[in-house]
C-alpha cells in the first residue's frame, strides 16, 4: 500500500494504513494530518482508529510479553535434540 | 479416540511465547521464566504417554507449568523466605500487628487489576496463536519486541509496505478476537 504523496484527501484503506503506522511512530507529520482530516467526516476511519488505538494500549500498556528470540532459537534447538532422543 | 493429540514438534512455535507470558508474570524474572518454560517443554515431553487427550496441548502443558511454578517458589521458600517473615516479626513494638496488616485493602484495586492484565496478556497470546505463523511472529517482533522495521524486513526479506500489510491483517484478526474471547465477556 502507497499513499499518494501529493493528494490532500485519502481513501480508507489509505487511512488504515497510516493508522496503522502511526500506532508505532512511523507516520509523517503530512500523512497524520491527512489521516485527521479524514478523521473528521468518515465514519469508517473513526471506527477503525478508536479500535486500533485500543489494541495497542492493549498490548503496549498491559505489558504483554513473548520469549527473546535468541532464547526461542536455543530453546528449539535443545528442545530438537531431546525430541529425537524419544523418537 | 482421544478429543486432542500432541504434536511436541510444534510445541515451542505454537505455546512458547504463551507460557513465557504466563510465566513472567508471576516470577517478574526472564532468566527464570525462560528455564522454566524449558523444563515444562522437557517434561511434557518425557510424560507424553500420561496425555489422555481430554484437555488440550496447551491446557495439559499449562497444568505441568504450574507445577514448576509451583516448585520454584517452594525452593526459594524453604531457604529465604522463612527467615524473613520470622525477623520482621518478632520486634516488641510491632508484635500484634501482623494480622492487621494482612487484611486486604477494600481500597487497594492493584491486585484485581493485576490479575485482569494477567489474563488479558493470556487472551491476547490465544489469540495470536490463531494467526497464521509468519503473521504473528511479524506482529511480536513489532508490536511486542519493538524492532525497527528494516531489522524484520531483512529477517523475513520483505518489503516495508509487504510488512505494513502484514501488520494490519494482524491487527484486524486480533482485535477481532479480542472483541469476540475478552470484550463480550
Amino acid at each position: 500500500m502507497k499513499v499518494g504523496k501529493n493528494t490532500l484527501f485519502i481513501n480508507c484503506d489509505e487511512a488504515k494504513y497510516i493508522c496503522d503506522k502511526s500506532q508505532y511512530n512511523e507516520s509523517t507529520w503530512w500523512e497524520r494530518f491527512r489521516l485527521n482530516l479524514r478523521y473528521i467526516y468518515c465514519t469508517i476511519t473513526r471506527a477503525y482508529v478508536k479500535r486500533n488505538e485500543k489494541l495497542s494500549e492493549l498490548v503496549t500498556d498491559q505489558k504483554v510479553d513473548c520469549m527473546e528470540n535468541k532464547s526461542k532459537a536455543d530453546l528449539k534447538s535443545k528442545f530438537e535434540q531431546e525430541l529425537k532422543k524419544h523418537q | 479416540m482421544p478429543k486432542h493429540q500432541l504434536d511436541p514438534n510444534k510445541w515451542i512455535d505454537s505455546y512458547a511465547d504463551y507460557l513465557f507470558n504466563y510465566t513472567i508474570t508471576r516470577v517478574s524474572d526472564r532468566d527464570i521464566a525462560d528455564d522454566l518454560v524449558q523444563e515444562t517443554f522437557f517434561s511434557g515431553l518425557k510424560s507424553a504417554a500420561n496425555f489422555k487427550g481430554e484437555a488440550s496441548e496447551r491446557t495439559w502443558l499449562v497444568s505441568i507449568l504450574k507445577r514448576k511454578i509451583i516448585d520454584h517458589y517452594r525452593k526459594i521458600n524453604s531457604t529465604k523466605g522463612k527467615a524473613e517473615v520470622r525477623i520482621n516479626y518478632s520486634e516488641g513494638e510491632s508484635e500484634g500487628d501482623w494480622l492487621e496488616e494482612r487484611v486486604a485493602d477494600p481500597y487497594d484495586r492493584n491486585a484485581e487489576s493485576t490479575l485482569e492484565n494477567k489474563e488479558l496478556g493470556l487472551a491476547i497470546h490465544h489469540c495470536l496463536e490463531k494467526l497464521p505463523q509468519k503473521q504473528a511472529e511479524i506482529f511480536k517482533m513489532k508490536t511486542i519486541q519493538n524492532f525497527d522495521t528494516e531489522a524484520i524486513c531483512n529477517e523475513f526479506d520483505i518489503s516495508a509496505s509487504n510488512l505494513w500489510v502484514i501488520i494490519h491483517r494482524a491487527r484486524t484478526a486480533l482485535a477481532g478476537c479480542l472483541d469476540e474471547t475478552w470484550f463480550k465477556q
